[in-house]
């Protein structure tokens, strides 16, 4: 087990879900709340990296994050190194990748409150924002505990996106699903077994969380 | 200076059905009286603030609060309404007093003031209970305790007694008018009962497809639903 790949990754994941959640809650709210004609395309796109190779992610991104480009250049100025092949490149990388897991449980959990207890909380005072906070977040509870811990799996078990802007560079961006290939490479099947062995328990024990959650809730996706 | 509390113009169109109606309270308590489907619920949520009409003007003591000639919509937070409406229910975060305190949060003396609330509607033992231990009815009061906390400047009912029994709803109608005689709040209730509106004895408002067809006394625009009200009781009576 390379404990090092380990230890990286479940900061990584960590960042990353921190950091997603963040900007997940107010876009959920939003997508599960507006009527806006953008709003399709803002679900669209949020929802790409279900359906896009992570190679192609990571390949833009590495585009997008480098000195080359536009951007890359200015966030490379502004840094004073590029994004692409740091640890740092990695968490934007990961936020976009797993985006949809943490989007889309957040607004099935949204949609599924009951808006006539939206507007008595208006009706009694309250504001959009305190609405949302505090009424609509205590409500949604499960689903926050699904999408983070479904982002945060996610986030663990990347590879293409992770390889394709980070490399493999130890203690850096060396993940542990690239710690895997690199076994595997190496013909090294017994540390190999080893490290999927510990993501596949991972794996389980986080999809058992959710649908033990879910079962007690009556089966809803919240 | 004018007696009028409400003064309402709505119009609204929602597909084949639309609303176009223009009315004034000047009792403290009114019923807007119609069929399902004759555009109730829309009026009170319009006047919530909960629907933005086509072409309206809702002014309420004096002050507006729709007005679309001038793009007025003020957001129904900033209202001062309160609402209990048949999909109205109590929030399942927060126990009977946390739910009745949730619109007087602010105010420094809001714990007290949600207590007295319960008190008065005769739920303060259920103070700490979620609302999956409280029963139907007692919920009801709860719901009203809670609309009434802020003390509101417009009361607005969309049936909320229609889930209840007779003797539970007579029970939670002599809170609501203990509350109303030393707290006057002008009413505007929905219901499609008329033995309700009897019940009430309040100026009632007759809705059929988003028109008023008349004002006044019950015993006036309801001749009708009084007469076929008093057969079936003479008829239960002789049986």
């Amino acid at each position: 087990m390379d404990t090092q790949a380990l230890l990286l990754t479940l900061r990584l994941a960590a960042v990353t879900t921190i950091l997603l959640m963040a900007l997940s809650l107010p876009l959920a709210w939003w997508l599960a709340r507006a009527h806006s004609p953008l709003r399709s395309i803002v679900e669209s796109l949020t929802s790409l990296p279900l359906l896009l190779p992570p190679t192609v992610l990571g390949f833009y991104l590495l585009v997008l994050l480098g000195p080359a480009s536009a951007p890359g250049h200015a966030l490379t100025s502004l840094l004073g190194h590029p994004l692409a092949f740091t640890f740092n490149g990695l968490v934007v990388g990961s936020i976009l990748y797993s985006l949809p897991f943490a989007v889309q449980p957040l607004v099935a959990g949204f949609r599924s409150l009951n808006s006539a207890m939206l507007d008595d909380a208006a009706l009694l005072g309250a504001s959009p924002v305190r609405v949302f906070a505090s009424v609509a977040l205590p409500l949604a509870r499960p689903s926050l505990v699904t999408a983070a811990l479904l982002a945060f799996m996610h986030t663990v078990g990347e590879f293409g996106v992770v390889l394709m802007l980070g490399g493999n560079i130890p203690g850096r961006t060396r993940t542990i699903s690239i710690a895997l290939y690199d076994q595997v490479q190496q013909f090294d099947y017994a540390s190999a077994n080893r490290t999927a062995l510990v993501l596949v328990c991972a794996a389980f024990l986080a999809l058992l969380a959710i649908y033990t959650r879910r079962s007690r809730t009556g089966g809803r996706l919240v | 200076m004018s007696d009028t509390l409400l003064a309402a113009r709505i119009q609204h169109n929602f597909g084949p059905a639309s609303l176009d109606l223009h009315f004034s309270l000047n009792a403290p308590w009114t019923v807007l009286f119609g069929p399902s489907g004759s555009g109730k619920t829309s009026v009170l949520r319009a006047i919530a603030g909960l629907l933005r009409p086509h072409a309206a003007r809702i002014v309420l003591h004096g002050t507006r609060l729709t007005d679309t000639a001038v793009s007025l919509h003020t957001p129904p937070h900033l209202r001062r309404i309160g609402y209990t409406g048949p999909h109205s229910a109590l929030f399942p975060h927060l126990n009977a007093v946390e739910n009745v305190r949730f619109g007087v949060r602010h105010h420094p003396d809001g714990h007290n003031r949600a207590q007295q609330m319960l008190r008065l509607f005769h739920v303060e033992h259920l103070a700490t209970r979620r609302p999956t231990q409280i029963s139907w009815g007692e919920r009801q009061r709860i719901l009203l305790a809670r609309a009434l906390a802020p003390a509101p400047r417009l009361l607005l009912l969309d049936e909320p007694f229609a889930a209840l029994d007779l003797a539970a709803r007579t029970a939670v109608l002599d809170n609501l008018r203990e509350y109303l005689a030393a707290n006057p709040t002008p009413v505007l209730s929905v219901t499609h009962d008329a033995a309700e509106v009897f019940a009430l004895s309040a100026d009632t408002i007759v809705l059929e497809s988003g028109r008023i067809t008349a004002q006044g006394p019950p015993h006036t625009v309801l001749a009708r639903e009084r007469e076929l009200l008093l057969r079936t009781l003479n008829g239960a009576q002789q049986s």
